[in-house]
Parts: C-alpha cells; sequence; structure tokens
C-alpha cells in the first residue's frame, strides 16, 4: 500500500467526490442512471485497489447526511439500497454500505445527546446546527424502512436519540429540532419501528419529548395516547401511520391560513396603496406523506464497472470530430470558432466601443501608414494590409472584404474591425505573415528542458 | 509565440501554419511507447514560461484540437496530482470536461501502480537467484533480509514517483545483473500496457493508432 500525504488526499477527494455525487442524485431516475454508474465505480474502484479500507470509506462518505435535504436523502437511501442488493456486487462494497448505514445511526445516537438549538452548534452538528439533526433522523427514518439498518442496530442505537432531553436553552428552540426530528423519523420509518422493532416504553418516552403544547403543530398528548393503543392492538401500523397524515394534513392547512392571513393583510395594503392584488400562494392541500420506501426495480444485469456511460459517449463523439478540420469544430477557451458561413458581425468584437475618438495604442511594428484596414485587439490597434493578411486565409478574405467593410466605421480614413484576439496572439500572427521565415522551428528556438 | 500562433492559426485557417507547428511538437508528444524515452519536455518559446503548467499545455491541445498530444498532455498534467489538476492559477484551470476526464485517467493509469506493487512482491518471492552475492538467493539471504529486500526493490520502483508510472526505475545495484534485467523487462512491460490505454483512460480515443 503507498503512503503518504498526496495519497492521502487522493482518498479524502476520491471520498468527496462521491459525497458530491451522492447528493446530485434526485427523484428523476432517467437523471440518475448515469451518477449511479459513476458512484458504483468509484466505490468498487476504491475499494477493489485497496485504495481505502471500508472503514476509511464509510468515515469520509457519512458527512453527507448532515448537509442533505429530504428528497435528496430519500434518493440516496435508494441507491444506497440498489448497489447493496445488486447481484455482482463485491463483498466489500456490500460490507462499505452496512458500515456507512451503521456509522449514520451511531453519529444520530451521538448527535442526540447534544444541544440541539438551532443557534448553538457544538459537535457533531456543527456544519448545519440543528437542521443537520432533523435531515440526518429523515435519512436515518429511510434506512430503516428500506432494511439497510438491521434489528439490532435499531433497537442498541435508536433509543437514546429518541429519549434523549438534552436542552440547555430554556427557550423552545431545541425543543422544537427535536420534536421536528422525531417526528421526521417516524414520518419515515413509522411503520417499521412501531412494528416490533422499538419498544413500547421507548416509544411512549420519545413522545415525552413532544409534550410541548402545539410545537409543530402537533397535539403530543393525542399522539401519545394513540401510539399506546396503537402498539396494543394487533392490527397493525396503519393506524398510526394514518394518525400521523391526518396531524400532517391539519399542520398544512394551519400553514395555509396562516399564508392566507398574510397575504390577505398584504393585499389590503396593496389595495390601499393602489396597486393590483397579488395572487394568494397555493398550497397544497393534499402532501404525499413516505410512510413506507418502495425500491426500484433491482437491476437485472450484472452492470460493468468500467469507463462511465458519459464519457464513453465523449470519447466517440469526439472521435468522430477529423483531424483534418480542426476549424470547424473546435471550441478554445478564449474565443469560439465556427463556420465561416457564421462569419456575421458577431464573430468581431464590438465595434462601437472602438467608433471615432475611442483611445487606441497603435501596435509598435504592425501600424502601416499605408495599410488599408485597422484592426483593433483588446486596446491595441494594427493598421495592415487587407490582402497581405488575407491571402492565405479564407475566413480572414471573408471579414475584410470590401463587403464586410462597408458599414465599418472610418476614424483615421481607413475601416475599422474589432477582433476579439488578443493583440499578442494576433501580433504572432501578423510576424508570421510580414515575415514568413519566422516559422520555421529554428527561429521558433524550441527551448528543452529536462525532467 | 508558439501557442499564439496555433491559436490564431487554427482560427482564421492557415492550415501550413498550423501543419508545420504540429510537426515541431510530434518529438514531444509521441504516440508510440517506443518513442517515449525520447520525448522532451518543450519550454519557454513555446508555451511562453520556463517550464509551462501542463494543465495550460493540456488547455491549449484541446482547444486547438492537436488530437495526437491530448492522451500525453493528459497524462502529463495527471503526474502532479489532484491538486495539480486542480489548479486555479491563471490559464491553468481546466474546464469542466476536461478535469472530468484527467481525473479519471489519472485514476485508471495510478491503478496500475497498486496492482503492480502487489504483484511485484509476489513476483520477487518468487525468484530463487542461484547468484550467492544476490540479496534474492533464497539459500544464502535469512528470511527478514529477503524480505526487506522486496520492500526495499517495491519502493525503488514505486516511492516518490509521484503518479510518474511511465518512467523507469533505477535498479542497478540492488540486485544481481540477472535479477535486475528480468526486473527491468517485467516492469517495461507493465509500463508499456500502461501507456497503450492512455487514449482511453483520457477519452480521447478508443488507441493510439486512431490518432496516428
Amino acid at each position: 500500500m503507498v503512503e503518504g500525504a498526496s495519497f492521502h488526499n487522493r482518498q479524502l477527494c476520491i471520498a468527496s467526490k462521491i459525497r458530491s455525487l451522492l447528493t446530485s442524485l434526485t427523484e428523476d431516475p432517467s437523471e440518475n442512471e448515469k451518477i449511479t454508474m459513476k458512484i458504483e465505480y468509484w466505490i468498487e474502484y476504491v475499494l477493489c485497489e485497496q485504495f481505502a479500507t471500508v472503514d476509511e470509506l464509510a468515515e469520509g462518505v457519512s458527512t453527507v447526511v448532515w448537509d442533505m435535504s429530504d428528497p435528496y436523502a430519500r434518493s440516496v437511501v435508494r441507491f444506497l439500497k440498489e448497489f447493496h442488493d445488486a447481484p455482482n456486487r463485491s463483498g466489500r462494497a456490500r460490507s462499505f454500505v452496512d458500515k456507512l448505514c451503521e456509522r449514520i445511526l451511531r453519529w444520530f445516537a451521538m448527535a442526540s445527546v447534544e444541544n440541539l438549538g438551532a443557534n448553538n452548534y457544538p459537535g457533531l452538528v456543527a456544519s448545519c446546527g440543528g437542521y443537520g439533526f432533523i435531515r440526518a433522523a429523515s435519512f436515518v427514518g429511510y434506512l430503516i424502512e428500506g432494511g439497510l439498518l438491521g434489528p439490532e442496530l435499531v433497537k442498541r442505537h435508536l433509543v437514546k436519540p429518541l429519549t434523549a432531553h438534552h436542552y440547555t436553552n430554556q427557550d423552545n428552540g431545541p425543543k422544537f429540532v427535536r420534536a421536528t426530528a422525531i417526528y421526521q423519523l417516524f414520518i419515515a420509518a413509522g411503520n417499521t419501528l412501531l412494528c416490533g422493532l422499538l419498544k413500547h416504553e421507548d416509544v411512549q418516552a420519545c413522545f415525552e419529548t413532544l409534550n410541548t403544547s402545539n410545537i409543530l403543530g402537533i397535539d403530543a398528548g393525542k399522539l401519545k395516547v394513540r401510539c399506546a393503543a396503537h402498539l396494543d392492538a394487533s392490527s397493525g401500523s396503519d393506524l398510526f401511520g394514518q394518525e400521523f397524515r391526518e396531524i400532517h394534513t391539519a399542520w398544512l392547512e394551519r400553514e395555509k391560513e396562516k399564508v392566507q392571513e398574510t397575504c390577505a393583510v398584504e393585499n389590503e395594503e396593496h389595495e390601499e396603496e393602489g396597486v393590483e392584488s397579488v395572487v394568494v400562494a397555493e398550497v397544497p392541500a393534499e402532501v404525499e406523506t413516505p410512510l413506507a420506501f418502495v425500491p426500484r426495480d433491482l437491476p437485472i444485469d450484472a452492470i460493468d464497472i468500467g469507463i462511465p456511460s458519459s464519457i464513453l459517449h465523449d470519447m466517440e463523439r469526439s472521435s468522430e470530430t477529423s483531424v483534418n478540420t480542426p476549424a470547424i469544430a473546435l471550441s478554445s477557451p478564449t474565443f469560439s470558432i465556427s463556420t465561416v458561413s457564421d462569419l456575421t458581425p458577431t464573430e468581431l468584437g464590438d465595434e462601437s466601443k472602438y467608433g471615432e475618438g475611442q483611445i487606441a495604442t497603435r501596435h509598435d511594428t504592425f501600424y502601416f501608414e499605408d495599410g488599408n484596414v485597422e484592426i483593433v485587439c483588446g486596446d491595441t490597434v494594427f493598421r495592415v494590409h487587407s490582402t497581405v493578411v488575407s491571402f492565405s486565409s479564407p475566413k480572414l478574405r471573408d471579414m475584410l472584404s470590401p463587403m464586410a467593410l462597408h458599414n465599418a466605421p472610418m476614424p483615421k480614413g481607413c475601416p475599422r474591425v474589432v477582433f476579439k484576439d488578443s493583440a499578442e496572439d494576433f501580433a504572432a500572427l501578423l510576424k508570421i505573415i510580414y515575415t514568413p521565415g519566422c516559422v520555421t522551428s529554428p527561429q521558433l528556438g524550441f527551448d528543452e528542458l529536462t525532467g | 509565440m508558439f501557442a499564439s500562433l496555433l491559436r490564431m492559426a487554427t482560427k482564421y485557417g492557415f492550415t501550413d501554419v498550423r501543419e508545420g507547428l504540429v510537426e515541431d511538437i510530434k518529438g514531444a508528444y509521441p504516440t508510440k511507447w517506443g518513442d517515449f524515452g525520447t520525448a522532451r519536455v518543450l519550454g519557454e518559446d513555446v508555451f511562453g514560461s520556463p517550464k509551462p503548467h501542463p494543465n495550460a499545455v493540456l488547455n491549449l491541445f484541446v482547444g486547438q484540437n492537436v488530437r495526437f498530444a491530448i492522451p500525453f498532455a493528459y497524462y502529463r498534467a495527471s503526474i502532479g496530482g489532484f491538486s495539480a489538476l486542480m489548479s486555479d492559477e491563471p490559464g491553468t484551470v481546466l474546464p469542466r470536461h476536461t478535469l472530468a476526464c484527467a481525473i479519471y485517467g489519472m485514476c485508471v493509469t495510478q491503478r496500475m501502480m497498486p496492482t503492480t506493487v502487489r504483484t511485484i512482491s509476489f513476483v520477487l518471492n518468487l525468484i530463487v537467484c542461484p547468484d550467492m552475492a544476490c540479496i534474492l538467493n533464497v539459500n544464502v539471504t535469512p528470511y527478514e533480509k529477503r524480505t526487506e529486500a522486496v520492500g526495499k526493490l517495491s519502493d525503488i520502483m514505486y516511492s516518490g514517483r509521484q503518479g510518474d508510472v511511465l518512467s523507469a526505475p533505477s535498479l542497478e545495484g540492488v540486485t544481481c545483473e540477472r535479477c535486475t534485467s528480468s526486473l527491468v523487462l517485467w516492469h517495461a512491460a507493465r509500463r508499456s500496457a500502461c501507456w497503450e490505454i492512455l487514449p482511453t483512460a483520457f477519452a480521447v480515443a478508443k488507441s493510439w493508432d486512431e490518432l496516428q
């Protein structure tokens, strides 16, 4: 194994790449296909080549959860599930997913004993504050519902996050964070959690933390009673899920009313000012609440861990480009090149900027008094002979033809055009045009350097 | 001068000038493994600085579509690792697609390194050199010393080379001539294999033949 700082940096960079790819996953399966292949490739690559141990990779990637918003979390979990269950998956890669999930759960448990106030960001919730904890709760919920966290792990690690209530602030901030997190957790994995994964007392203790009236719009007392009733019953978890849906909908209704009230007040103010009223913002009445994780169909064919398809596609595309016609297909960092037929004034610079009275420095060498066209590059003006300059270039011939120069400004008695090239580049071109011998390599003076 | 001319000649269709310029850099950017050993690094008058940043060279070749030189330019840029590829100095910033190809290619070429490290240890352990003076002589050298020698050889082959997997290591004097010769040949074969995948690894073409 290769050691050293640069090696370590590469590990971090690849972990960072995997992290950023994970966060770029969306709900759209067609968009995700390419990203998924790339993530699979990188994970398998670093593990297969022992570029990082399973633990190191899991450590490097797991912070993704603290920055993740809810829809992305769902996509990431879906990816992890499919990646883990794929038939051709290596044992190390499966182990990576297991470690990653376990690490996230443990981080969540550790963070739960911290002060989760929105204004205090110690320890694990440092990067995102309390909202990181809320997102992590949602993420953990999806992991549980997706079966990526085993019952033993959940029982061992989840009780603490649910029952901890470490608050140093007296205000409602930390309580709000915790209540929201638990709410998100149950929204994502309520079914599984209540089907025997947690003890009755644990769930009750969890809802003790919600015992704040109207926090989140959830009536905690009601929830507690319903929860107890549910656990005593044998009719499955639909009742509780339904309860959550009702509460969520009620809360959304209240939010909608608030928005409408705000808009109404604003409208009144506008009407008083004589401004036309604005449309009231719509809040969807039906909000889909993800109570169960439904993974996509797993791929049947073995996934080839080779070059990502996007790169292959680019390669094929570039190989179609003829080497003999470079000017047609290239793009340059400083200017764009198109076909000759596209040589409209847009190919030139902004002529008006360098019209009559505009100050531009004459080039020391290539400003011939007997020239018949002025070419401005940057703040340098060249005065050259159009026939000489365009003799070997059909493109320049078009650009400097009498027809093209017909409407050009003539500040010094000859037409002036503006090119987008740098003065240095254009001077180099003029040098070989007016002194052709300098183009051969001895005159260029290649300077050989060793190593 | 060179870069300016190449840009201008390409842009305005000075075909002869462009061909002349391209011809002049062929010695520095070989397309055959046999020419790799004599490849030059072009300097000041060509790229405008004593030691041009490889990213700037890569940008120039990609931008001006000097295709035959692009794989090797990618390789030279990748030797410096991630930090060099992600340079943010003016003129050295790689566009998104170029950067993606460079990183991918770097990983593909350098993944041969750990693979080879594992293999070399395996190969060295199999060698039973009859030369009594050679450290690889299993009958003379104690096990610990032999293991130490294997580690030392691996270090010579790969340590401190900063990702330059194509350069030949100096094995003179470490083992006997016979073993050195075998190892050099074996290592050259590995490097040659690495060379062959450069166009594919950096997503330029499917083979060197396509770029001839």
